[in-house]
């Protein structure tokens, strides 16, 4: 019953990319929409919104990675969502 | 298909990777984790505390003066003094002047149930915690708590407090990884959730049985795990946002955050009149609100203080009512010390959000609420997810228990024992810890060590012992035959029996003795009756698996009584 080999992925390095993309780019990309988020609404309320409402999204955006096929198609979402959150924070500030 | 097939084994994948990464921590987060949310009542039943009549108004400024007896720097402190109906004492937390770091942040998160930390050196600037007793404000024991009291010592290491370092980040990553695995789990059972609900394969293979009884069980506690899950991020690294926020937001100001974050200890700018900072008493400002008060409708009144003796001191009083019918039981007030100007005021009807969400994470991570029951039924489910954790783990030794494997078999084995050693033997461990302390009371470090070796050893003993069935039987029983001996050790050493402690109120006592009377049945029990797994099916193992084997009442029953339906392997 083990997941069939056939559909994971092989390359090490691969695998590398996507556990990144999963932890550090998911929480990159969190973070800023995070931070774009605080600098529109009421900090207050944003912050402690995220105080759990953010891990259900990291979790869900490590399972988005795991699900796209390649591993740069999951970066460029995540890149997406960064930049698009960089220019919210901007056009606030 | 192909698609759907490929998400399939994705999702099944990450399900696996992520489960079984962190099973032995996952399994000690829960299970110690269950015995912690009794921990005060553990802490009453290792010195016979008996059950205390409530007073609720304490000398705060007799205490803070003691403080300052003992050589500490009171002044620009922050201070936490804790006073709770359970146990009859008096927590003093204090981590440092206020405005040095980010201190109140940090403690301020911990809540109610915030241990005190190590007194790190005799400087007396540094941290500082005490219990004292209410009656004659002496010191009760040396601190850290968590070096001398049994219940507290097991809430420890359910956030593995006993690592040097990082151990709390650790346990917030695992629950993290933990809900990774709830959400995947979920999403690659999901389209069985409803064909396959009452299935419950007990005559098919084992790999069957205990595939059935993880998804069974997880399927049910879902709600449950995936709570624990969130609630345990935040609580482990809740803050790990609050970094990148504070030097792009608010440019490094950690007092600006903080004051944004929790208003009710926002430090104002104050210019009015001050009286004699020294001067200032604590008692005149609470103990008005605190008279009031019918002691039997309050289990706890905590007072924070930030910058004591600084003209921007302030106070916040938060006062627990369990007796309400709501979830929200929690009243909280800020004062300002130079003036008693009440800046903030929230009764249990009138809360602000920040407020209320963090006093619904933490309660529903402590299970705080809904009185005793809801602890109980917060223990079963913890042990059914304990349960939920070592079936997942059978059930990767079973699957990969096959040709295929075979280049790894002997690898995969030694795993699979070390970690089904490693979860088991902290069962019987914790017992052999209840029996210690009774057994020699004083040597608490001594005592902990012995357990930690135990644990130990029992690990090293499953690694050479190998097949999972006798791993399983042999904790069980071990902690069956200790279980029997604590309601025993107890009675000699201080002459509570069980069945004359609640007479004399001494609920806590009777609660841990019948409570280790009934686990410990349990686990011989299924001990007992648990018979090696003939070789049947596609399971091919020497007769090496248990059949059944019991972690608690409830997740008995659900293997025991199960609704049968033979139905062809899902494989």
């Amino acid at each position: 019953m083990p997941a069939n080999k056939k559909y994971l992925i092989k390359s090490g390095w691969t695998k590398t990319s996507k556990f990144l993309a999963a932890f550090l780019g998911s929480l990159i990309a969190l973070t800023s929409v995070v931070i774009a988020l605080t600098s529109w609404l009421d900090p207050y309320v944003v912050l402690w919104t995220a105080s759990y409402w953010s891990f259900i999204v990291w979790i869900f955006l490590m399972l988005m990675v795991y699900w796209t096929r390649k591993a740069w198609v999951a970066w460029l979402i995540l890149l997406g969502i960064t930049l698009v959150s960089t220019l919210f924070f901007y056009l606030a500030n | 298909m192909a698609k759907d097939n490929r998400s399939y084994n994705v999702f099944f994948n990450v399900h696996t990777v992520s489960g079984i990464v962190i099973s032995i921590g996952l399994f000690v987060i829960f299970l110690a984790g269950a015995f912690a949310l009794f921990r005060t009542e553990i802490d009453n039943w290792q010195y016979n505390e008996p059950d205390h009549t409530y007073r609720t108004i304490i000398d705060y400024d007799r205490i803070l003066e003691l403080v300052g007896q003992q050589g500490y720097e009171t002044k620009g402190r922050f201070f936490a003094i804790r006073y709770l109906k359970k146990g009859n004492y008096i927590d003093v937390f204090s981590s440092g002047p206020t405005d040095k770091s980010d201190s109140t942040v940090t403690a301020d998160k911990n809540d109610s149930t915030v241990t005190a930390d190590n007194t790190t050196g005799t400087g007396n600037k540094g941290r500082l915690s005490m219990r004292l007793d209410p009656e004659n404000y002496t010191q009760l024991e040396e601190p850290p708590a968590g070096e001398r009291f049994l219940g507290t010592y097991i809430y420890d290491l359910h956030y593995f407090r006993q690592l040097p370092v990082l151990g709390r980040e650790l346990s917030g990553f695992v629950a993290l990884f933990f809900g990774l695995a709830v959400i995947s789990g979920i999403i690659v059972h999901w389209k069985k959730v409803i064909p396959n609900f009452f299935t419950f394969r007990i005559k098919g293979s084992i790999k069957n049985l205990w595939t059935d009884a993880h998804v069974a069980l997880g399927v049910l506690g879902l709600p449950f795990q995936f709570m624990y899950a969130i609630t345990g991020v935040y609580l482990g690294i809740g803050g790990i946002l609050l970094l990148p926020i504070l030097f792009i937001q608010y440019g490094g100001n950690i007092q600006k955050l903080q004051d944004t974050v929790y208003p009710r200890i926002a430090m104002e700018d104050f210019t009015g009149p001050t009286q004699p900072l020294d001067s200032i008493s604590i008692n005149g400002l609470v103990h008005p609100d605190l008279e009031l008060l019918d002691p039997d409708q309050i289990s706890s009144v905590e007072v924070d203080i930030h910058d004591y003796r600084k003209k921007q001191g302030r106070l916040t009083l938060d006062i627990s009512y369990p007796g309400k019918d709501q979830f929200m039981t929690r009243e909280s007030k800020g004062i300002r010390l130079a003036d008693g100007h009440v800046y903030y005021d929230k009764t249990l009807d009138d809360y602000d959000y920040g407020g209320a969400t963090r006093v619904a994470l933490v309660k529903l991570h402590y299970a705080t609420f809904g009185g005793f029951f809801m602890k109980i039924t917060y223990f079963i489910l913890a042990i059914i997810t304990c349960y939920v954790i070592l079936s997942g783990v059978m059930i990767w030794l079973v699957a990969r228990d096959k040709k295929a494997y075979a280049h790894k078999a002997k690898f995969n084995r030694n795993v699979g024992a070390i970690f089904i050693g490693a979860c088991m033997g902290l069962f019987p461990a914790i017992a052999l810890f209840f029996c210690l302390v009774k057994l020699f009371p004083g040597s608490f470090g001594m005592m902990s060590n012995i357990f930690l070796l135990f644990w130990l050893a029992y690990t090293i003993y499953s690694y050479f012992i190998k097949s999972p069935f006798k791993i399983n039987k042999h904790a069980l029983l071990l902690a069956g035959v200790l279980g029997l001996i604590i309601p025993i050790l107890n009675g000699i050493q201080s002459g509570l029996w069980f069945w004359k402690s609640l007479g004399m109120n001494y609920p806590d006592s009777f609660l841990v003795d019948v409570s280790w009377i009934i686990m410990s049945v349990i686990s011989l029990w299924a001990a007992f009756i648990a018979k090696p797994v003939e070789n049947r099916g596609k399971a091919k193992k020497e007769g090496s698996i248990v059949k059944t084997k019991g972690l608690s009442g409830s997740a008995k029953e659900n293997i025991t009584k199960p609704i049968l339906k033979v139905k062809p392997s899902r494989s």
